[in-house]
Formats: C-alpha cells, sequence, structure tokens
C-alpha cells in the first residue's frame, strides 16, 4: 500500500444510524489520488441516475487532501462534496480552519454520509468510535453555538467541528457548512445537503501520525519552500495599492503576474488587500454587474481600504499547516469572542454589488451568515437581484415588509440579509438563490438573476478576466472562481514543470490577447482545470498554489509521501480523469455539461463606462475548443469512455 | 506496530489512564491489552509503568521516566511560522495559541505562535517536536509552565 494514506473511508448510512469502514483499493489512489479524486470516484459510482439533492439517494463526503497531515505545508483543505441541490451539477466546496487533520489523524481518507435521519444527529469520531449522536438539543442552534456545545461535553484533545447553522436546517440551497466559529466550506448549496439528511455536525479528534515514504525528502522539500513562504520586504500601504490598480486598470498592456506578489500582500493583508486594487482593474463586479469602478469610486470604497480593515484585526489567523496565515480575527462590539476578519468576497459581494459603503454593517453581517453558515457571495448576490427588482418596481415595500431595498441602504440590506438566514417573508423567496427567485416572482426579474448553472457567481469579473467567464460556463461545478482564470495560470506557472502546458510568450502583452479566441488559451483553461483537481486532490489551498509550481513542490511532495516516482505529466493527467470524471457525474445526473451564464456576466450589453468599458466575451468558439483539449467531445462536452473505464468498473472497486 | 504489554503487568491501571487515545484496556489487577489499531505509539504508557511490562514497537523494554524528568516542549519563537501543526498533531491538547492565553508574558509573544498551554497534561511524546516543519520545537527538561 502507499504512504500518506490510510487506505481507509468512514461510510454513515443514516437511515439505519450504522457506521462502517470501507478499505479503499490501492488502484483507486493510482487513478484518481484521494481528496476530490476519491469523493468523485464514489459519489459518481454511488449516487444513482437522477438523485433527487436533498433525497436520501445523494451522497456526501468529507475529504481531506493526500498530503495533510504528512508535513507538507499549505495543504489543510477539506473538501465537501455532493450532488449540488442549488445548480443539480457535480457540487463541492473547500474549506481550510482544522478538519481536514482530524479526519486524516481518526484514521480516515475521507467520511461519506447516505440516507436521512429519522431525528438531529451529529458524528463523532475518534480513535476508536465513530458514532451518531443525538443532536436534538443543538438543532436550531447556530454553529458558534453549535461548535461551542460540542466541544464543551468533551475532555482532553479538543473535537473538530464542522456544522450546518440556520441557513442548512432551513434547506436553503445557499447554506454552506462551517468549522472553526465561521471559516465555511460555502458553495454548492451542500449545507442543504446536511441540514435534508438532519446531520447536525460532525466532531472528529485524532492523532494518529501520518506515514509517509521518504521522510527525509518530504522534510528537505518542506525547508526549501519555506525559504519563499517567509519572503516578505516591506511593501506598499493600502493606498499605494490602489493607485496600482488605477494604473494598471488604464495602460493598454498588461504584465504577467507573479503570485509572490500577492502572496506577500497576503501575508501583510490577506485576501481584503485585493479589494480597492480590483475595484480598479474592474474584476470586483460592481452594482449587480451592471456599475463600474466610476460608481464606487475611491471615495466610496475608502472605507474597505486594507489599512482600514486591518486596524480592526487583533491577531492573525491560520489554517492547519499554513505559514502564510492570511486570516484575521478581529472584535465585534457586542460579541463574546473573536469574529473572522470579512474576506475579499465577502466585502465585495455585501459592499460594491451592493454598493454598500458601510464598513460596520459588513462585519455585522460577515458574523451574522458565518453563524447561520450561509454562502456570503450568493448572499450577496440574491440582495442584489433583489434590490434591483425593487429599483424596477417588480418588487415594492408591499412585498418586502416595508423595507427600503436601495442601493446603499446598509439597513434594509442588513434587515433582508436576516429575513434570508430566518426564511420570513420575502427571505424565504430568495433563500434558494437567484436563479429560483426569480422564477419564483416572475415579471421578467430573469434578467437581473446574475447566475451561473444556478450558482451566483464570485467577486471576479469575467469582462475584466475571460478566464474566469470561461470556467464559470465549463466547470463541472459552475459559477466557481478557484478553478482557473487566465491570471491563475500566471500564478501558477505550471510551464516550469511540463513542457505540454502553453507558456507564456511574453512579459508584457496587450489587454485585447485576453479575448482572442485561440488553442493558446484554451490550452491555458485545461491547464488550470487539470491542476485544480490536483490540488483538491492534495488538500493543497490554491493561495499556495499562486506561489508557483516551482516554488510549492506539490508534485515532489506526492511522491515523497506516497512513493510514487509520477511525473507533473502524469499528474497532470490524473487531474484531467478527475475532472472527467466529474463531468461524468453531470451527464448521469442529466444536468447540462456546459452551464448557462446571464448575459451581462459575458458583457453581451457592454458597459459603457469605467475600466470595463465596451468589453465583452464570446464563448462560442471557446467552450469546444476547451472541450476537446480536455480531451472531450468538441460538441457535446461528453468525457471520452476510455477516462472513465476504471470507474465504472463492475464489481467492488 | 504498536506498544505491547507483557505477563509483568500488575493491572495497576496507570498506563490505561494516562494513554491519551483510550487504547489501553483491562480489569484491575489483571493484564492489561494495547489495541495496535488504536495506539499512536506515544509511549506514555512505558513511561509511567513501574513494573517493567511494556514493549516498544520493535520489542525492547520502555524506560519508565519519573514524570519530573519528562521532557516538554520548547519553542524558539522567532524561527516558528504558526502554522498550527504541532497544536493539532498533540494527542492531549496540551498546546494552545498565546492569543488565548491569560498570563502577563502572553503580551510578549506573537497571537498566532503556540505554546504549551497545560503543562501538567503534556505527556512528553514529543510528537509536536517531531511533526514542526521548521524544527523550532525541542523537548527540554525545563519547559514554560505558564497558561
Amino acid at each position: 500500500m502507499i504512504k500518506g494514506v490510510s487506505g481507509k473511508i468512514l461510510w454513515v448510512n443514516l437511515s439505519t444510524g450504522t457506521c462502517q469502514v470501507e478499505l479503499v483499493p490501492e488502484a483507486v489512489y493510482e487513478n484518481y489520488l484521494a481528496g476530490i479524486g476519491l469523493a468523485a470516484y464514489y459519489l459518481y459510482r454511488r449516487i444513482p441516475a437522477n438523485a433527487d439533492a436533498l433525497g436520501p439517494d445523494n451522497v456526501l463526503a468529507f475529504v481531506p487532501g493526500l498530503l495533510t497531515g504528512t508535513g507538507a505545508m499549505m495543504t489543510g483543505r477539506w473538501m465537501v462534496a455532493g450532488k449540488s441541490p442549488l445548480t443539480g451539477t457535480w457540487g463541492d466546496a473547500n474549506c481550510g480552519g482544522t478538519l481536514a487533520p482530524a479526519i486524516k489523524g481518526a484514521g480516515y481518507d475521507g467520511i461519506f454520509f447516505s440516507g436521512i435521519s429519522p431525528k438531529p444527529v451529529y458524528l463523532y469520531v475518534d480513535h476508536n468510535r465513530a458514532e451518531l449522536r443525538d443532536a436534538t438539543e443543538l438543532w436550531g442552534k447556530d454553529a458558534r453555538e453549535t461548535e461551542t456545545l460540542i466541544q464543551a461535553s468533551n475532555k482532553s484533545k479538543p473535537l473538530q467541528v464542522a456544522c450546518i447553522g440556520q441557513g442548512g436546517e432551513k434547506l436553503s440551497l445557499i447554506a454552506g457548512i462551517v468549522n472553526d466559529q465561521g471559516r465555511l466550506a460555502a458553495r454548492s448549496g451542500l449545507g442543504a445537503v446536511m441540514g435534508s439528511k438532519h446531520l447536525k455536525a460532525l466532531a472528529i479528534k485524532g492523532s494518529h501520525p501520518v506515514t509517509v515514504a521518504d521522510r527525509g525528502n518530504l522534510n528537505k522539500l518542506t525547508t526549501g519552500f519555506l525559504r519563499f513562504a517567509r519572503f516578505q520586504p516591506p511593501f506598499l500601504n493600502g493606498k499605494g495599492l490602489r493607485l496600482l490598480g488605477t494604473v494598471l486598470g488604464k495602460l493598454p498592456l498588461t504584465m504577467r503576474q507573479d503570485g509572490m506578489l500577492y502572496k506577500v500582500l497576503l501575508k501583510k493583508w490577506g485576501t481584503v488587500s485585493m479589494n480597492e486594487f480590483s475595484i480598479q482593474t474592474g474584476d470586483s463586479p460592481i452594482r449587480n454587474w451592471k456599475g463600474s469602478n466610476l460608481d464606487f469610486d475611491a471615495k466610496k470604497a475608502a472605507s474597505i481600504n486594507p489599512d482600514e480593515l486591518l486596524k480592526r484585526q487583533t491577531g492573525r489567523y491560520h489554517c492547519y499547516s499554513c505559514p502564510i496565515g492570511c486570516g484575521g480575527l478581529c472584535e465585534l462590539p457586542g460579541l463574546e469572542g473573536d469574529t473572522h476578519k470579512p474576506e475579499y468576497e465577502t466585502i465585495l459581494a455585501l459592499g460594491g454589488l451592493l454598493m454598500n459603503e458601510d464598513v460596520d454593517s459588513l462585519f455585522e453581517m460577515n458574523e451574522r451568515l458565518n453563524r447561520a453558515g450561509i454562502d456570503s457571495i450568493s448572499a450577496g448576490g440574491v440582495i442584489a437581484f433583489a434590490i434591483e427588482c425593487f429599483e424596477q418596481g417588480i418588487l415594492t415595500t408591499a412585498d418586502t415588509d416595508g423595507i427600503d431595498l436601495k442601493w446603499g441602504n446598509a439597513e434594509g440590506i442588513t434587515a433582508l440579509m436576516q429575513k434570508i438566514i430566518a426564511r420570513e417573508g420575502i427571505g424565504d423567496l430568495l433563500a434558494d438563490g437567484t436563479k429560483l427567485a426569480a422564477k419564483r416572482i416572475g415579471k421578467g426579474s430573469e434578467a437581473y438573476a446574475i447566475h451561473a448553472g444556478g450558482q451566483e457567481p464570485a467577486m471576479h469579473d469575467g469582462r475584466a478576466d475571460p478566464g474566469f467567464a470561461l470556467h464559470y460556463a465549463v466547470e463541472p461545478t459552475p459559477g466557481r472562481h478557484t478553478v482557473g482564470s487566465q491570471l491563475y495560470y500566471e500564478m501558477y506557472r505550471l510551464w516550469k514543470k511540463s513542457i505540454k502546458v502553453p507558456k507564456p510568450p511574453a512579459l508584457f502583452f496587450s489587454k485585447n490577447d485576453r479575448y482572442k479566441t485561440d488553442r493558446y488559451l484554451a490550452g491555458m483553461a485545461a491547464a488550470n482545470s487539470q491542476y485544480k483537481m490536483l490540488i483538491d486532490a492534495a488538500g493543497l489551498c490554491i493561495f499556495g498554489a499562486f506561489i508557483g509550481a516551482d516554488r510549492i513542490p506539490m508534485f515532489e511532495w506526492l511522491n515523497a509521501a506516497t512513493g510514487w516516482q509520477k511525473t507533473p505529466d502524469e499528474y497532470l493527467e490524473l487531474g484531467r480523469h478527475i475532472s472527467s470524471l466529474r463531468q461524468a457525474f453531470n451527464e448521469k445526473q442529466g444536468a447540462p455539461l456546459r452551464h448557462e451564464l446571464n448575459p451581462r456576466l459575458l458583457g453581451t450589453l457592454p458597459l459603457t463606462q469605467g475600466v470595463n468599458k465596451g468589453r465583452s466575451v464570446n464563448l462560442n468558439a471557446m467552450v469546444p475548443l476547451y472541450w476537446e483539449l480536455m480531451g472531450w467531445d468538441a460538441a457535446t462536452g461528453q468525457p471520452a469512455k476510455a477516462d472513465l473505464a476504471f470507474a465504472q468498473q463492475e464489481g467492488s472497486v | 506496530m504498536a506498544y505491547t504489554i507483557i505477563e509483568s503487568c500488575t493491572g495497576c491501571t496507570l498506563c490505561a489512564r494516562k494513554c491519551p487515545v483510550e487504547a489501553i484496556s483491562g480489569e484491575r489487577k489483571g493484564l492489561h491489552k494495547i489495541d495496535p489499531t488504536a495506539c499512536i505509539e506515544c509511549g506514555v504508557c512505558g513511561r509511567v509503568c513501574a513494573f517493567h511490562a511494556i514493549l516498544d514497537p520493535v520489542g525492547r523494554e520502555a524506560q519508565r521516566v519519573r514524570p519530573e524528568e519528562w521532557h516538554k516542549p520548547v519553542w524558539a519563537i522567532a524561527e516558528c511560522v504558526s502554522c498550527n501543526i504541532c497544536v493539532e498533531i498533540c494527542p492531549t491538547g496540551s498546546l494552545g495559541l498565546w492569543r488565548n492565553a491569560t498570563h502577563p508574558e502572553a503580551q510578549v509573544y506573537p497571537k498566532d505562535a503556540p505554546y504549551l498551554a497545560h503543562p501538567e497534561t503534556c505527556i512528553a511524546c514529543a510528537f509536536c517536536a517531531r511533526a514542526c516543519p521548521t524544527g523550532c520545537i525541542s523537548m527540554q527538561k525545563q519547559a514554560l509552565t505558564v497558561g
């Protein structure tokens, strides 16, 4: 058996209340690695066709990465996967925090839930036992209360908890799963799947050291990586970052980005370093994707300047095994304990997207959404949709229980968010995302429902970087910003490890080159998709991957941990196979293989002002090229039969 | 591989009480047994056994060490990158972060850095020192005793 994994997964049948250990054949790791690959293998095989995402047939998987616990750094991500009730497709979400090492330490490479429990339960796992415990008393509690109560019932080593809040309990299709007092695996609506199964939480502790094949080499690789992690020259202040964004936004040329710069910014400010910079470069959508950087100008955005936000931070937050520590802990008036610093996505989704410049409201909404376990990206998207409907007269104060839904009205926005959490009045209508809300409201509101295949896209505008738009449309889980873009490809630096992937020809190039339809750009996107599957199989943080494949030795760590001698190209082929399996999952479930995007995301009617003025993206020729380079049918997007041969084998494998 | 218990065991139950993962079972005054699938090889059973009844994973008799002689972790804090690997690997939950410490000395340390929050529960397994990617943890007889 290879090292770095335990070779065991835990199956929990919630209908019968039983926990069973299943041994994973080595060939499964050989074909799909661990982490997201392991989840893809079992979910593809065990979720029947056309399953109800909120029914007993759906399987919910919690998987740490192959590298989690091995001594490799920035490898503490845990992935949750299942059929998404929000999009009807493959759904996954990814979170740092503390859960991944606990699953691995308890001796499992994954925990899989099937069925529906007749009453609320939580799963308790330690070295000796895995059992379902009554959660009747926990049902109705928010995520922080739940975690605190579960931990209080335990002695000695703390339990690591992942749980749902009111969002998941009330089957809000934009609900996520919460770990460590407010870190979320937010996307794909998998919190609702947990709620549908009456599974309130997982509580896990474990201290089994993970054995690796070549400890000496693994540690040596880690020491080499730490040189880059520690590199931290004094850098620009927050205002300087905004000016840099303004200059880069205006120049007709652009420059290949080096992820070391982003690492430095992350270590100093966290993801909020990008707030004003991204508005100025056109990366951040404004006013429900209809506004521009001129609408949310420097004066309005001054309150979300990274230096201003840092003043509220009392300490850094590091996920497990991370030397960067991009998270922050802050004090919030009226709250006992710390609140997690809102991330870039949350600040822009509840800020610029809603024209809201009230930074206090951002902190408060961030905490409330974290407690309720609701995805702040989708929450921002659906509130933006409601405000635009209000502006257009489709919704009135009679519909909103008197809330004056105006752009930038922080009080009204906060009140609406509370209704969404509680599923009260109009909140009940909005709690399942923009696509369903528009369907329920009708009256032409579909035009304002900005979604990709049912999911609200993240705060990265495909009109500024068409790579985002392409991935929003073609990934088996639509609307996701954590797979690829042209910028991400530059930072991944995969061409340093593989000669098969496209190498950027020049350091400087025209911005117009980003909008071409060619094999070079499609090849970049295909490489992104394949690499991201490896990242999620290894449990690597995408911010670690941004440092560059030649600096963060993921391929080499994988070899040192497992004992394999695979080349980066062989790994990328495995990444492609994992993506093929997720695409085949969608085919089996009758879900679309190319996802519908609201025309606003593509600039079909281009903006008339601001940095993205006149920009539009045409994916019709790019999608077939991408499919072809993924080895899929260029006309339909169906994965090749050979890619699926192993997963389609009969029998117990 | 795991630690094992031999016939010289008197059933004093001390090892079972100290084992952080409840891997040891047995009746009082009866021969105890270690579950090899649960054992994490921390070695605390051997360090506390006064009856030479514990063998380490390669079959050598484990040496008893008096608790006051146990070596406990000390951090070269300038080298620490706050990755929390030590905190998570600790089988007894003895480590914490300085931000949660109430001792006045806590002010001088980075809030996101780890420390021995509960020296009284530390079993001197050195898991933290072995797992530390920077090598900044050394096991020393005199550990910090603030909390």
